[in-house]
């Protein structure tokens, strides 16, 4: 049976510590996108995913990697951090969703992403998910306050400075080759919009098989990009636009930084068991 | 490579203001020109984009921009005869929406004219580059659930009529007035002609052909339509694999002139939906889901707000390709001859009451 996704296997090895692996697939995806456009990249550049911890190259001039995989606040100027979720279709719709206000005004959003713990680390999630709460509900986070076991589960409560409140409920709890579970629903005076569907509490695919190898299931949903998953097409999106506008990745740096830095106070709310205000230093 | 000059006709098919972005954004192609079919589509299309020449009359447009190499032929069924017919006259490449023709003389007369101009006609059947279509083709033709045995397939919708008056006209939109069946009032040409996406798959995923085709229309939902809205149809390919199909306008609707926000009834408007069984195992599949959700404006009820519908990405890359380096479409006119005389063979089932063997 065919699984979905690239093919996993060991990168190059260097000096960069990064949870991230060098997928040939992810790469000539992007490759052929690069050409299908005719894009001209500044800099060779090399992708890596969100896969298991590996170390990546340092000689490569352009190292695109998901911002959530790299623990370091200050990265090298060759690394350009990526946010591939705010690729992902799901996410885009429901950001137009309250752009459009189509649901207006946002007071509360419920978000929440259960992995397994070989796909990504606790603060990982907690990374994505500060992201999607800006991103979506379209102001900084203000406070937080976080409660979290190690590296296994998290649940804090966020606000933005617009007033909105936002749950996160992150764990890697799931077992060894559970694909991840999520949902992200936004509530406004006027409608609720949600990724998953009512009443239902897991994801949905677009195809289901059942054989005599077992089950499988499939999500695709970029045609250009036909055979990646969600995941993974998403990045490939977000790397193709990194490499088309050079001038964006400043601006990538210093919003790694800024999550990186709310990450941290998390982790600091939840040791001195406090709610802890947003402080002005930070990006 | 280099962009192709490209313009539309008549802007009055459902699909045409997904041209519009398609055209704007794609850089293969270079949007020279619209000729629209009256004043309301023209006001639209000046509404929508500003600095593309639009006329009224199609000779007009094509005089003025000789440099045009191909049109899509965003209009009516009845109107793609003598459209085609002047591309022909003018050497363009032809984009047509999925119904050429439902009259296989005027057809093969178009194949003909097509073909002895080395012109390229590709049928628009954008469903092919949908991404879960592209899956289960690969997950088919990889033998995961063996031969196929069975296939439902739905291809069920809103219907568009109140936006697209022609697609309530039959004459405009079978090609002449037709009686469904003895004693019927209503008339071919509403939601089977609306839907040959799943005729067409089913060919592609069996890799076979017709040879049983049986259809009954229930009554309409929109009892004051003189088209059929449901329909259900079923039979056999030459392999011996069973299908039943559903082409229907079951999704009711809010009657705007315009396609918009609020334009559903039904949470989901459109819906292609496969389950395939094989001699190995089961798939089933949702080519536009899964998808995101809200109660928000502007009825404030649960809708489906699709994620999907990159899909003419695919099939421009496809025509630019074929123009370019001389090659066929995989939705040519020949091969697509088959879908429509399956489809007109649903409409003589229903006439008759009883199977057709193709």
């Amino acid at each position: 049976m065919e699984v979905q996704g690239p093919v996993r296997r060991p990168g190059p090895t260097g000096e960069l510590p990064v949870n991230s692996m060098i997928t040939p697939e992810l790469n000539e995806a992007l490759s052929g996108l690069l050409q299908k456009y005719a894009v001209e990249p500044a800099r060779p550049w090399q992708l890596g995913d969100g896969g298991e911890p590996s170390r990546v190259r340092l000689d490569a001039p352009m190292q695109l990697l998901p911002g959530s995989n790299c623990e370091e606040e200050d990265l090298p100027d060759h690394v350009v951090p990526l946010f591939p979720w705010r690729y992902e279709r799901r996410f885009q719709e429901l950001r137009n969703l309250v752009q459009s206000e189509t649901i207006t005004p946002v007071r509360m959003c419920r978000f929440a992403c259960l992995v397994n713990s070989a796909t990504r680390p606790l603060d990982a999630l907690l990374y994505r998910e500060f992201d999607l709460a800006e991103w979506l509900g379209g102001s900084p986070i203000a406070s937080v306050y976080a409660s979290i076991d190690g590296e296994l589960a998290a649940n804090a409560i966020v606000r933005l400075e617009g007033g909105v409140l936002c749950s996160v409920e992150v764990a890697t709890t799931l077992p060894p080759g559970s694909a991840t579970h999520d949902r992200h629903e936004i509530i406004a005076g006027r409608g609720v919009a949600s990724d998953r569907v009512v009443d239902t509490q897991v994801p949905q695919s677009s195809v289901y098989v059942w054989n005599d190898q077992g089950a499988a299931c499939f999500t695709d949903t970029d045609a250009e990009l036909a055979g990646l998953d969600a995941e993974s097409a998403a990045l490939v999106r977000a790397a193709y636009d990194a490499v088309q506008r050079p001038e964006s990745h400043s601006e990538l740096r210093d919003r790694h930084v800024r999550l990186r830095q709310l990450v941290a106070l998390a982790r600091q709310s939840d040791r001195q068991q406090q709610r802890l205000d947003v402080p002005g230093r930070l990006s | 490579m280099k962009p192709l000059k490209i313009a539309m006709l008549s802007l009055t098919h459902g699909h045409t203001r997904k041209y519009y972005q398609t055209l704007k954004d794609s850089p293969k192609l270079d949007w020279v020109a619209v000729c629209a079919e009256n004043d309301a589509v023209e006001e639209r299309f000046r509404r929508a984009v500003a600095d593309v020449p639009c006329y009224r009359d199609e000779a007009e447009m094509f005089d003025r921009h000789p440099e045009i190499e191909a049109v899509v032929l965003a209009s009516a069924n009845n109107q793609h005869a003598r459209q085609m017919e002047m591309c022909v006259e003018r050497g363009v490449h032809i984009l047509s929406m999925k119904i050429p023709s439902f009259d296989l003389a005027e057809y093969d007369r178009m194949t003909e004219a097509v073909e002895s101009a080395g012109l390229v006609c590709q049928i628009e059947l954008e469903l092919h580059y949908n991404p879960v279509v592209d899956r289960v083709k690969r997950l088919v033709a990889a033998g995961e659930v063996g031969p196929l045995r069975s296939v439902q397939a739905t291809n069920i919708t809103l219907s568009p009529v109140w936006a697209f008056p022609w697609q309530g006209v039959p004459e405009d939109s079978y090609g002449r007035r037709v009686s469904l069946a003895a004693g019927d009032g209503r008339f071919r040409g509403g939601a089977l002609c609306d839907h040959p996406h799943i005729f067409d798959l089913i060919r592609w995923l069996t890799g076979s052909d017709f040879d049983t085709i049986y259809a009954e229309a229930a009554p309409n939902i929109r009892t004051d339509m003189e088209v059929e809205d449901l329909l259900l149809v079923s039979g056999k390919m030459t392999d011996g694999c069973t299908f039943l199909l559903d082409p229907s306008w079951s999704r009711l609707e809010e009657r705007l002139e315009e396609p918009g926000p609020g334009w559903e009834v039904f949470p989901k408007r459109m819906e292609v939906n496969l389950t395939l069984s094989g001699e190995r195992g089961s798939l089933m599949a949702d080519c536009f889901g899964p998808n995101v959700y809200h109660n928000g404006a502007p009825r404030d009820r649960y809708t489906v707000q699709y994620t999907y519908f990159d899909e003419w990405i695919g099939l421009i890359d496809e025509f630019c390709d074929c123009i370019r380096h001389g090659r066929t479409p995989q939705i040519n006119l020949r091969w697509h001859r088959r879908t429509i005389e399956a489809m007109n063979a649903c409409y003589e089932s229903i006439a008759r009451g009883q199977p057709v063997r193709m």
